[in-house]
């Protein structure tokens, strides 16, 4: 009788296990996939004839579907972070950093996670469902049948034109968060100028605005490389479209806060140390 | 010059061509009869490495194709022009950007120069040039299939595989298409494999049959020949049409 | 224009440099005169405006029978169990990252990290916990709707369900946003509390247990988990209603389905945002009003 318990309970446990291992290799399996055909796009870039006109024309694609959505959303989260900044700090009296704080939060954190999750909705999900419906109709069979590299020619484009709109657009993005949050303080919070901007420059440092800058190309090539992959090798029907665009919003929303927390360790480590040690001898 | 030497392609457990073999002569239209699901577009995707055989060589021009792989298959493919069953136009480009895809990126000729050469390809296919400003999905079904076709012979290949051609298409405009195949082959020389059920193009334009049937060909011969045998099989195809 | 730029320039790069530029300045021409901008913000709010006049729509069909209980709770299973690891996984780094980015602020600004817990705190459960998780929420299961629906609006099943006089909002919406509601606030309360452990995470480098989780309680008080509720309580009736509502207005085949999918996540992450500004901004008066 207990024999017989502990088989079933053992089949259990062998289950779960046998899951989890399932799960892991397919993980490591979907990131090799991924990372094997990010390879393979950029052997490509080189190569001649480079698809000049499409590249062009989907920067344009690209960064005007995103610029008013980046610009919206960039303004507002800019107004609430103030607005939660300020609400913390008050409870324990330090509103005077409120500025720089808020700036250096924005240029750091909040801004570069929120375009990159903006565009993952606006473009990411749009450029798996293009390359997917592509699939679907084989016309991707045909680009190979005219003795062109599908790769090179539908997807190369497409993925340049997503890290460089990626990377602008964070620039774009950090500028009017700022604005939205200087803004908000003034009118909403009764901050004056010179209140908000008193500790501003000593906290913000170029640092911050490096650290935006490179999460933000990171973020950018991640983001490429989820939806071109996805749309490319989709499953050839509308349902397969469908499941690639949901893949492509959920592995690019999760890629882009685990590399957000991986470099944000890896920089609080390493930099923040030297950093601090400046900041407070008092050289500036 | 193609060639099939006992090829075989089985998709899960299943053979759809089992030691088929096939040669092609130059210049010929080359007409691949079977019912619906046999493995007709199987045969033709083998021969530019869109499938791979699981048996058996396929020889083109002196190359093995199945060995090859995509760089490779890049040269081979530019040798012949496939139209697809569905137009499978680029429905994002114009109607001359579709055309000129294949031009603009694999061969250095100028704008004026490519431009020339679409128009005159739109008025081999019987279309007025002035529609290369449209886009694919404002052309009519049967404007779509001449696109393609268009497309498919832009990069001047030697060999054109069509693939069911006339399906999906009134009688009138079926016959259209099927004179536009035979004045293909006479004006640039190809050779032509066509894929189709319609024994009325197949009357219209082969010069040999082969009727496809449970992985192999039952028979392949002139469709005067066709038309008098007396295999059961053949017999009862031919009636149905 | 194009013609005399084709025979001037003799280099295919460079000429095709220009002429995609003039394209591109060609149909920048048209997208970004007055009326390109004037109508994209038309449509922006005119889309708002169908969302509210839907929403109340389905509120109506509610409260009328029948009630489709198992729907309702299949729904649930669906938005809930489903976008699970998800909101899991990314609430979770976004905790480790909360502590992380505060230690670093907090000791540049006052010089120790005490209240880094207190900090964290009201932050993830005022903010991060309600809209990122919305957000996320949109994203996996949002699109998922709208994807469902608008390919049953392209299959003629909507037009076929009003022939048999099925209301298609009552079938539809209704299921979905009940089953939203109650699980999209379910989210966030544990969206918060995997938040919080993940945080906790980088935070026992520097503090115990208690002392984490009592500093984290000094700071937040009573109305901060109201205002959670509050939050995952409006933003829950965002998602199923703006899918479904991009969804009934697809078109066009497969590529329908798409643009509906992407423009509904978009849409609900937007107008998430802008509430979620609109509430702090009043929850700031409200509590000015209260405490004067």
């Amino acid at each position: 009788m207990g024999e017989r318990i502990l088989n079933i309970f053992s089949l259990g446990i062998f289950r779960i296990l046998g899951g989890a291992l399932v799960g892991l290799g397919n993980l490591i399996l979907g990131i090799g996939a991924r990372s094997i055909f990010l390879w393979e796009v950029i052997t490509k870039i080189g190569k001649k004839p480079f698809e000049l006109r499409e590249f062009i024309l989907q920067l344009y694609l690209v960064g005007v579907r995103s610029l008013a959505i980046v610009a919206v959303s960039g303004f507002f989260v800019g107004g609430i972070t103030v607005l939660q900044f300020h609400y913390a700090l008050s409870l324990f009296g330090a509103q005077v950093y409120l500025g720089g704080v808020t700036t250096s939060g924005l240029l750091r954190q909040v801004g570069p996670v929120l375009v990159a999750i903006m565009i993952t909705g606006r473009v990411g999900a749009f450029i798996s469902a293009e390359l997917g419906t592509m699939r679907a109709s084989e016309q991707i069979q045909a680009v190979r049948c005219l003795g062109l590299d599908p790769v090179s020619v539908l997807v190369l484009p497409r993925f340049l034109a997503v890290v460089i709109m990626i990377f602008l657009l964070t620039i774009v993005g950090l500028l009017i968060s700022l604005a939205g949050g200087a803004l908000v303080s003034f009118f909403l919070l009764k901050v004056s100028i010179s209140y908000y901007l008193v500790n501003l420059l000593k906290l913000t440092t170029i640092q911050a605005f490096l650290n935006g800058m490179v999460k933000s190309l990171l973020f950018g090539i991640l983001i490429a490389t989820i939806s071109c992959y996805e749309g490319y090798y989709s499953a050839p029907s509308a349902e397969g479209v469908g499941k690639a665009v949901n893949r492509t919003l959920t592995y690019a929303s999760i890629s882009v806060f685990l590399v957000n927390y991986i470099i944000t360790a890896i920089v609080s480590l390493t930099f923040t140390l030297g950093e601090n040690i400046l900041f407070l001898s008092g050289a500036r | 010059m193609i060639e099939y030497k006992r090829v075989g392609k089985k998709f899960g457990k299943q053979w759809v061509i089992r030691d088929l073999s096939l040669k092609i002569e130059m210049g010929e239209i080359f007409f691949v009869l079977g019912r619906t699901g046999v493995g007709k577009t199987v045969l033709i995707r083998m021969l530019v490495g869109l499938l791979k055989p699981d048996e058996g060589e396929v020889w083109l021009e002196g190359e093995r194709v199945e060995l090859l792989n995509e760089e490779q298959l890049r040269a081979v493919r530019r040798k012949c022009g496939m139209v697809f069953q569905l137009p499978t136009l680029f429905d994002s480009m114009t109607v001359f950007e579709n055309i000129g895809f294949g031009m603009r990126r694999l061969s250095a000729i100028s704008e004026g120069e490519l431009e020339a050469r679409v128009k005159r390809l739109l008025e081999l296919v019987h279309l007025d040039p002035e529609i290369r400003g449209y886009m694919p999905s404002e052309l009519s079904f049967g404007m779509q299939k001449r696109v393609s076709l268009a497309r498919a012979i832009a990069l001047e290949p030697k060999y054109l595989l069509y693939d069911e051609p006339t399906t999906g298409l009134d009688p009138f405009t079926a016959r259209q298409i099927n004179l536009l195949i035979l004045e293909l082959k006479d004006k640039l020389k190809v050779t032509s494999i066509v894929v189709s059920h319609d024994l009325e193009s197949m009357r219209q334009i082969a010069d040999r049959v082969g009727l496809l049937e449970a992985g192999d060909f039952v028979l392949i011969a002139s469709p005067e020949e066709f038309e008098k045998s007396e295999q059961e099989f053949v017999r009862r195809f031919m009636e149905s049409g | 224009m194009s013609e005399w730029v084709k025979k001037r320039v003799s280099n295919p790069y460079l000429r095709a440099l220009v002429l995609g530029l003039l394209d591109i300045f060609y149909i920048a021409r048209l997208g970004l005169s007055v009326e390109g901008i004037g109508s994209n913000f038309l449509r922006f709010f005119e889309a708002v405006g169908g969302i509210v006049w839907l929403f109340i729509k389905s509120l109506v069909q509610i409260f009328l029978p029948p009630y489709r209980l198992r729907e309702i709770l299949k729904q649930m299973e669906i938005a809930g169990w489903q976008s699970i690891p998800l909101i899991g996984i990314t609430v979770g780094f976004i905790g480790l990252v909360t502590v992380l980015e505060l230690d670093y602020q907090l000791y540049r600004v006052v010089g120790n990290i005490d209240y880094v817990p207190g900090f964290a705190g009201i932050l993830i459960f005022r903010e991060f916990g309600p809209t990122v998780v919305s957000a996320m929420f949109s994203a996996k299961v949002g699109a998922g709707w709208s994807a469902e629906i608008a390919n049953m609006k392209i299959t003629e099943q909507i037009d076929a369900m009003e022939l048999n006089s099925v209301n298609p909002i009552k079938y539809l919406v209704v299921p979905r946003l009940l089953a939203s509601v109650v699980m999209l606030v379910a989210l966030s309360v544990v969206g918060a509390s995997f938040a919080f452990f993940a945080g906790w995470i980088i935070a026992r480098q520097n503090f115990s247990f208690w002392a984490y989780y009592i500093m984290m309680s000094k700071f937040i008080r009573l109305t901060d988990l109201g205002t959670l509720f509050t939050k995952a309580l409006v933003f829950s009736s965002v998602v199923p209603i703006t899918s479904a509502w991009y969804g009934f207005k697809a078109e066009g085949g497969a590529r329908g389905v798409g643009e509906a999918t992407t423009k509904s996540v978009v849409s609900s992450i937007l107008i998430i945002i802008l509430l979620d500004f609109i509430l702090n901004t009043l929850a700031d008066k409200l509590l000015k009003i209260v405490l004067e």
